[in-house]
């Protein structure tokens, strides 16, 4: 290593010395000297550009972080807290939506409507239906008609409150009756009898499903439901 | 059960967060001081160098799961604050201030003629250039190695040691000059 290679070396860096750097600085003077002029001018700059830091920079440092981590804190119990109102809101409206859609009803009063909905298109249903037909259609509740004095006019699904019913319309001599089997699984209030302006309605609960009859005469109840037992069967 | 897993990551997370916290406040202790004093004189003023240390700071916690070791610390609290000032220049165009005198010189503990000579060396330094005084000044007050230096500047390690070389050169021969030019004069 000649003199110009050593100065260079310690001109770039003279605080990170090679082995080889500290071996020759012990054997020339001339190159202790030199470093030590060279730490003692970087000595002056690191003084020079060392102004104090202010005392309570460490602290405001510290402070900041706790406040920022406060923050974030307070941050998250907000988002929380606005997540529940959002929830609470949502199941506050949907609790009353349901309400408006699905209050309470009772079966009198939903058999009563469905009799009333097609109280103008019965009117002019004369062709019976034949047993058979009506017993593919009572077969879903597992019931099946042996026979019937009365002829069927009118046998239909129809949606009890989302509950798969059927609707029946039988021709007495009296009048027309209606009839509605309705699965025991059911979203209505039970009522055995119920009764409005016109007509009069009377529920049985067999074991299998329930049955509504209603009619504006009380005769043709009657008539009705004791036919109905005789010739209904549920199957086991 | 659902509600066990949770509990052992609560468990786990803690400790964690401890973890950060005792980390950030060595960062604070250890590092403070050498960063506002290379902050004082990237930005030449102690109010933006504070303010530029804290954000600095703030930058470091947010980020504090990506500093890999406690020994890569300092370059990486360095790395950040060269980011951070960068940042602020493209905020606003800051206008490039003379040094100030006040914030660098303590001229209350020092002769007049310290004074005069500190001030020569503030010139010297001053007129190199940015590219030379930059890595020189990163080892004086970082204390960082020329690799570090190489990795803070993205430069190559041979170019770090040239600059290195020719800051100190130049601003010895400027001093030589100088002491020449007075003994002349006196």
């Amino acid at each position: 290593m000649d003199e110009l290679e050593v100065r260079r070396r310690l001109l770039t860096d003279p605080y990170h010395l090679a082995p080889e750097q500290l071996q020759q600085l012990q054997q020339d003077p001339d190159s202790q000297q030199f470093h030590q002029d060279v730490l003692e001018l970087d000595q002056h700059i690191k003084q020079l550009l060392s102004p104090p830091v202010p005392k309570a920079l460490e602290n405001a440092l510290l402070l900041q972080q706790h406040k920022h981590k406060q923050q974030q804190q307070k941050r998250f119990y907000q988002n929380l807290i606005a997540l529940a109102a959002s929830v609470a809101f949502l199941a506050g409206f949907a609790l009353n939506w349901s309400f408006f859609l699905y209050g309470s009803q009772s079966l009198g009063e939903n058999s009563l409507a469905h009799v009333y909905h097609e109280e103008q298109y019965v009117q002019h249903l004369t062709t019976p239906l034949s047993l058979a037909d009506v017993n593919v259609k009572l077969a879903d509740f597992g019931a099946e008609l042996n026979s019937s004095e009365h002829a069927i006019v009118f046998a239909n699904f129809c949606n009890f409150r989302g509950t798969r019913s059927l609707h029946l319309v039988l021709e007495t001599e009296q009048g027309l009756m209606t009839v509605f089997v309705v699965p025991k699984e059911n979203s209505l209030d039970y009522e055995s009898e119920f009764h409005d302006d016109k007509y009069q309605g009377r529920s049985i609960n067999s074991h299998k499903a329930i049955l509504v009859m209603v009619s504006d005469k009380t005769e043709v109840l009657q008539q009705g439901e004791q036919q109905l037992l005789k010739n209904l069967q549920f199957k086991a | 059960m659902w509600w066990s897993t949770d509990k052992a990551a609560a468990k786990k997370q803690a400790p964690e967060k401890e973890q950060r916290q005792h980390s950030y406040m060595q960062l604070v202790r250890l590092y403070h001081a050498d960063l506002y004093r290379y902050s004082c004189w990237i930005c030449r003023s102690a109010d933006i160098a504070e303010d530029l240390v804290q954000d600095t700071y703030l930058r470091a916690w947010k980020s504090i799961d990506l500093l890999q070791s406690e020994a890569s610390a300092k370059a990486w609290l360095f790395t950040i604050l060269r980011n951070e000032n960068a940042r602020r220049f493209e905020r606003k165009q800051f206008q490039y201030q003379e040094v100030e005198q006040e914030l660098l010189l303590d001229e209350h503990q020092v002769s007049p003629e310290q004074l005069y000579s500190q001030q020569q060396l503030l010139k010297q330094i001053e007129s190199l250039e940015p590219e030379y005084s930059e890595p020189l000044i990163l080892q004086i007050i970082g204390g960082f190695s020329g690799d570090e230096i190489a990795q803070l500047l993205s430069l190559n390690l041979n170019t770090v040691n040239t600059r290195l070389f020719r800051a100190r050169k130049q601003l010895r021969d400027l001093l030589s000059h100088e002491n020449v030019r007075e003994q002349k004069n006196g």
